[in-house]
């Protein structure tokens, strides 16, 4: 279970998070959608210990984030959107320690991570240094090293970021499974299509503060737009596209 | 055992081990990884011939311990030279250990504990202190072992009160960061650091000169921190009382201070222990995340000296200019040649009358070689900053866009020559104005010394035609280069100048043919260096 109550945070004199109140259930996947700059990523990074809110509360899997970081940091499973790993590791190198950070025991770590890597298509690069590795190779194992410990909550900051459509596939489908599980999935992305696909509850996050909230279905409704896309365009302040595309091919011709 | 001990100060064994192997490995990988991308794995070399450089430079303690039997007095001086060398590393090369917000996007979701991140962190700092005091000091503590004939206890308490004496070094460093870091931003504390750099690399640099005047010096006739207490001050003379334990001749008072430094170090660890903690890393992450700077509203202009700049030109114009400006590295190397120039001049000209090669026959370097020297290493020095950066990865934009890759190297040659030794030759000029009386000897002495020093700087650029900003940082290398400088320039120099000062300088005609040589070298090293870009520019990928 994720449950914002009233969460801030400030950066200066910006409010990057303004008062979010939020609750997703066990066995839900919530979609967590937001122009550029909304909040998105500071949200998840406050639910994950990354940041320290500068008020309200982020409960996640039963415990505060601020009194108990490390309980929650136990259950939880992060994929960021900045990917970042220590590239001079090899995939099996980085995948060992953060076994060894959570405690598995060795023997069984091994052949999780053997699987994983098997199953990501990564077994015969496991000795290869992560800096070798091409953008989707690296969110396969930012994706394995998420999943290794089991974590009963998952904030995934655009996964399929980089992934070849045969895994991207796989990935949406064994999310869903997980959920069905009783995981709890929190999904930050741009690509809409697959939002609406594979989340049973959006959110948007605009300027900090939660525009809106529901099923797909919901928002589409309350919104009275036949698309997602539109939705998140009327909700969010998005230009009008055929002005914008016209101003870009005119600042293109000119010489 | 070792696990309950761990758990008693709360810090998770298994998470220690596992992080202080990889962080090390990280380390290492690093180094010569990086460098290995771009040129054929120089990375552990420049490491390698680091540690070697500072084995050479620790030799010079050995003459002094032998030859002089006060124990006090040189180990004083060489755990002065060490913790010198030691919180220059720190600043210099190693900062990324204390102040890198790197590990934080990956560990910071994690369930590490603040105390268990911190105990890494320090084994880490610990594992540098301990090779680089060994390296440093290795010669001197062998001549210790042997000074009154074969003494392993003298020889083990000096490795113990060098490290030690380093590794409140490290504490300093680490408190000070985490201090300022507490107070003010990471930009304001980039702009500290520069300031401190500056500060320590005079130190450093007047430390090889200073040195050898006090071992002289009357003032140490009787170096005895029992009988002159000023001496408390230099916390060096703290851990070289310890090496009078051994000999049998520590009184009352240096136990005390025995006692009194092994008080301070625990007080600081004690404090950096509460420092240095997760928490302190989401904080350097958060304000190195803020990306919100203020960029300088002065634009470059489109010409320089009146001449208008090529498109290549420009966009070497404003690299290293903002990479001045925002690049703390960059600005950290450029910075640190100031006080070894000032230092060089000052020193240069300390002998009385510089010498005017025009009317001197027999022209002896001594001492104003210096003002020589500098003209020489300034932009060899330069050259090695402007091809490295972090942000070396940016350099695809070079590969990708139509840009003249000759045009390109040029360019950062000329801009080097005329922003940093043109207006250094200026200064120069007016010193041997001041000195010769003459302005038309000044002139041409000048205009000698430029175009000496723009073909050495033609050389470096035919030796290693490297782009902008394009060669990753790797740790050690830019100590290293600096090391091999500093004794490769002064040798060249004071066998050819002298030279060229006896047979060029007398007669007009002679030194006419010179400059007309020296120009028309000038212009077949301008050739070979597009040839050889343009021949190297089938070879030049992308290493980001």
């Amino acid at each position: 279970m994720i449950k914002f109550e009233n969460l801030s945070k400030k950066f200066g004199d910006k409010l990057a998070v303004d008062n979010i109140n939020l609750e997703v259930r066990p066995g839900e996947i919530m979609g967590f959608l937001g122009p550029n700059g909304a909040g998105k990523t500071t949200t998840v990074k406050l639910s994950t210990g990354m940041l320290i809110p500068t008020s309200g509360k982020a409960m996640v899997a039963g415990f505060d984030i601020s009194k108990e970081p490390i309980e929650v940091k136990k259950r939880i499973g992060y994929v960021p959107e900045t990917g970042a790993l220590f590239e001079s590791l090899s995939a099996w190198e980085y995948l060992e320690l953060m076994t060894e950070l959570h405690h598995m025991d060795r023997s069984l770590a091994q052949r999780k991570i053997d699987e994983f890597l098997t199953i990501f298509g990564l077994a015969d690069e496991k000795d290869h240094h992560l800096s070798s590795f091409s953008k989707g190779m690296k969110q396969k194992v930012l994706l394995a090293a998420a999943f290794l410990h089991n974590p009963e909550v998952l904030f995934l900051d655009e996964p399929l970021n980089g992934l070849d459509a045969n895994t991207a596939l796989i990935i949406k489908e064994l999310l869903k499974k997980m959920a069905a599980q009783g995981k709890t999935i929190m999904f930050c992305s741009h690509i809409l299509e697959v939002v609406e696909r594979i989340c049973t509850r959006i959110a948007i996050i605009d300027s900090g503060r939660i525009v809106a909230d529901g099923s797909p279905a919901e928002i589409l409704r309350e919104t009275s737009k036949p698309t997602l896309e539109e939705a998140f365009a009327k909700l969010t302040g998005g230009h009008d596209i055929a002005a914008s595309t016209d101003e870009i091919l005119q600042a293109l011709e000119r010489v | 055992m070792v696990k309950r001990l761990f758990q008693g100060f709360g810090i998770d064994y298994s998470q220690w081990a596992a992080l202080t192997k990889v962080l090390l490995k990280k380390d290492f990988r690093e180094s010569s990884m990086s460098a290995g991308l771009s040129h054929g794995g120089a990375g552990g070399r420049v490491f390698f011939s680091l540690l070697f450089f500072y084995l050479l430079t620790g030799l010079i303690f050995v003459p002094i311990v032998l030859q002089n039997p006060d124990v006090f007095l040189t180990a004083t001086l060489l755990i002065s030279y060490t913790m010198f060398m030691i919180g220059g590393l720190i600043l210099v090369e190693y900062n990324s250990v204390v102040i890198s917000p790197d590990d934080y996007p990956v560990l910071g979701y994690r369930p590490i504990s603040s105390r268990t991140f911190f105990f890494v962190k320090l084994c880490n700092i610990l594992f540098y202190v301990l090779l680089f005091s060994t390296v440093l000091s290795l010669p001197a503590i062998i001549a210790y072992f042997f000074l009154f004939g074969f003494n392993p206890a003298l020889g083990v308490t000096a490795f113990i009160s060098v490290f030690l004496a380093n590794f409140t070094v490290a504490l300093v460093t680490i408190l000070f960061y985490t201090f300022v870091l507490k107070n003010v931003s990471l930009r304001r504390l980039q702009n500290i650091l520069s300031l401190l750099q500056v500060g320590l690399a005079f130190a450093i640099y007047s430390s090889f000169f200073i040195i050898p005047k006090l071992v002289e010096s009357a003032l140490f006739q009787r170096f005895d921190i029992s009988k002159s207490p000023f001496l408390l001050f230099l916390p060096s003379a703290w851990f070289s009382t310890y090496l009078k334990i051994p000999l049998g001749k520590a009184n009352f008072f240096d136990w005390l201070v025995v006692l009194g430094s092994i008080s301070i170090m625990a007080i600081l660890a004690y404090f950096a222990f509460a420092k240095l903690s997760l928490g302190y890393s989401e904080r350097l992450a958060e304000i190195a995340g803020r990306t919100v700077q203020r960029v300088s509203k002065k634009k470059l202009k489109w010409s320089l000296l009146g001449l208008k700049l090529t498109h290549e030109e420009h966009v070497v114009s404003v690299l290293i200019r903002n990479q001045f400006l925002y690049d703390n590295k960059f600005k950290m190397a450029v910075l640190s040649i100031l006080p070894l120039t000032l230092f060089y001049l000052f020193y240069g000209t300390q002998t009385g009358p510089l010498p005017n090669p025009f009317e001197t026959q027999d022209f002896e370097m001594g001492r104003t070689g210096l003002l020589y020297l500098l003209v020489f290493l300034f932009p060899m020095m330069l050259r090695t900053f402007v091809t490295q950066s972090d942000a070396y990865q940016a350099s695809w934009i070079f590969y990708t866009a139509p840009t003249d890759f000759q045009r390109l190297i040029i360019s950062e040659k000329n801009f080097l020559m005329i922003y940093f030794v043109l207006p250094f030759l200026l200064i120069l000029g007016l010193i041997f104005y001041h000195y010769f009386e003459n302005l038309l000897h000044a002139l041409l002495h000048v205009l000698v010394l430029g175009l000496l020093a723009h073909l050495f700087l033609q050389f470096a650029f035919l030796f290693s035609p490297d782009l902008p900003f394009s060669r990753p940082n790797v740790r050690g290398r830019r100590s290293r280069n600096m090391a091999l400088l500093l004794i490769a320039v002064p040798f060249i120099l004071y066998l050819i100048l002298p030279l060229i000062f006896r047979v060029v300088y007398p007669s007009p005609a002679s030194f006419l043919t010179f400059i007309i040589t020296i120009l028309t070298i000038s212009l077949i090293l301008e050739s070979l260096i597009k040839v050889r870009v343009s021949y190297y520019m089938k070879s030049f990928e992308f290493t980001g």
